[in-house]
């Protein structure tokens, strides 16, 4: 059985670009999409998250993963399946 | 005291008496404006919405000016303009007007950044649909003032009179005041409805991130894994299900709540 990764595995694949383009497609703001990832359990204060997104910093997978779901509950309302990829299927 | 002198102290009693009775009449203007400056200011020190502090700057514009029939507020949020508050129906349906044209006083003002004032006959060729419903509602002249708050136009102030003539200075200048104060109360009363939505939007993340927590609590439990790994699980289950993660965390909360002995 393939071993999940843990809390301090590095985000591979999908990255800060991926989000970026989710939001101007949602037209979802930062402090939304905190607000949707701080509520999913996301650990990043309002300015890392923002430091993430210009490029700086790394995130685990499973923080990237939250954006991503952050992201993916507002496309729901919408009628869109899951449009931002996940760090694994 | 020879006639001469007599006749200059008469005309300058007269003079001074004018200039009393002139005072007399200008009293009551300034005290409209003062009442109505002291009803916005009440609304805003009040615990009350945005609404009802421009209905107060709504209301206190028609007291204090005294060509105004009829008063009215236009905000401008996102690619849309509404009217939330009016002293009179025919101003509200003179907004829709020029909102669904694209044409008018209220839209020019909102444009520019200028006053317009307005006699609303000469305009029939430059805002046909508006000026035809106007008068229509023998509304024959229009002042319609932006709101601003730092560089951004957030509305206008709308003043719609029955008067065929230009509105006058003294209308103007007491007009201009109000709407510098309406601008004030809006900019702050949306910043704070701002702060005070996204306040409730943080306490309700607050409750999802608790009942998430809990639901990644019972993964653990049940499948002996690490947190990261009960959220994959709960993150799997949303695409899978095509359903937000949190109503999926919740069903699975709920769910072993009505399975526990005694509940």
């Amino acid at each position: 059985m393939r071993n999940l990764p843990g809390p301090t595995d590095i985000q591979q694949g999908p990255g800060p670009a991926d989000i970026q383009q989710g939001m101007k497609r949602a037209s979802l703001e930062l402090i939304r999409l905190w607000l949707g990832y701080y509520s999913l359990g996301g650990n990043l204060a309002p300015e890392q998250l923002r430091a993430y997104l210009s490029g700086t910093g790394i995130l685990s997978g499973t923080q990237y993963d939250m954006l991503a779901q952050a992201l993916n509950d507002v496309f729901l309302e919408g009628g869109f399946d899951h449009p931002v990829a996940y760090t694994r299927e | 005291m020879s006639e001469h002198a007599d006749r200059n102290l008469t005309r300058d009693r007269t003079a001074m008496e004018m200039q009393r009775a002139t005072e007399v009449v200008r009293v009551p203007e300034e005290e409209r404006l003062l009442v109505s400056l002291g009803h916005i200011g009440g609304a805003l020190l009040s615990d009350t919405s945005v609404e009802v502090i421009l209905r107060s700057v709504a209301e206190g514009t028609q007291t204090a000016v005294e060509c105004a029939d009829i008063v009215s507020v236009t905000i401008s949020r996102g690619e849309g303009l509404y009217t939330p508050v009016a002293t009179g129906e025919v101003a509200r349906k003179l907004d829709s007007v020029q909102y669904e044209s694209k044409e008018g006083p209220c839209l020019e003002a909102l444009s520019t950044g200028a006053v317009v004032n307005a006699v609303l006959e000469a305009k029939k060729s430059h805002w046909p649909a508006f000026v035809g419903a106007a008068l229509a509602e023998e509304i024959r002249s229009m002042l319609s003032m932006p709101l601003q708050a730092r560089e951004q136009r957030i509305g206008a102030l709308n003043i719609y009179s029955r008067d065929d003539r230009t509105i006058s200075e003294r209308d103007l200048c007491t007009a201009t005041v109000l709407a510098r104060q309406a601008s004030v109360v809006l900019a702050n009363a949306l910043a704070f409805s701002r702060v005070a939505g996204m306040n409730d939007q943080l306490h309700e993340a607050i409750r999802t991130r608790d009942m998430i927590g809990q639901a990644k609590g019972i993964l653990m439990e049940r499948q002996g894994c690490d947190p990261d790994t009960a959220f994959d699980m709960l993150r799997r289950a949303s695409q899978r299900e095509n359903r937000k993660l949190r109503d999926v965390a919740a069903d699975l909360v709920r769910s072993t709540q009505h399975r526990r002995p005694g509940r």
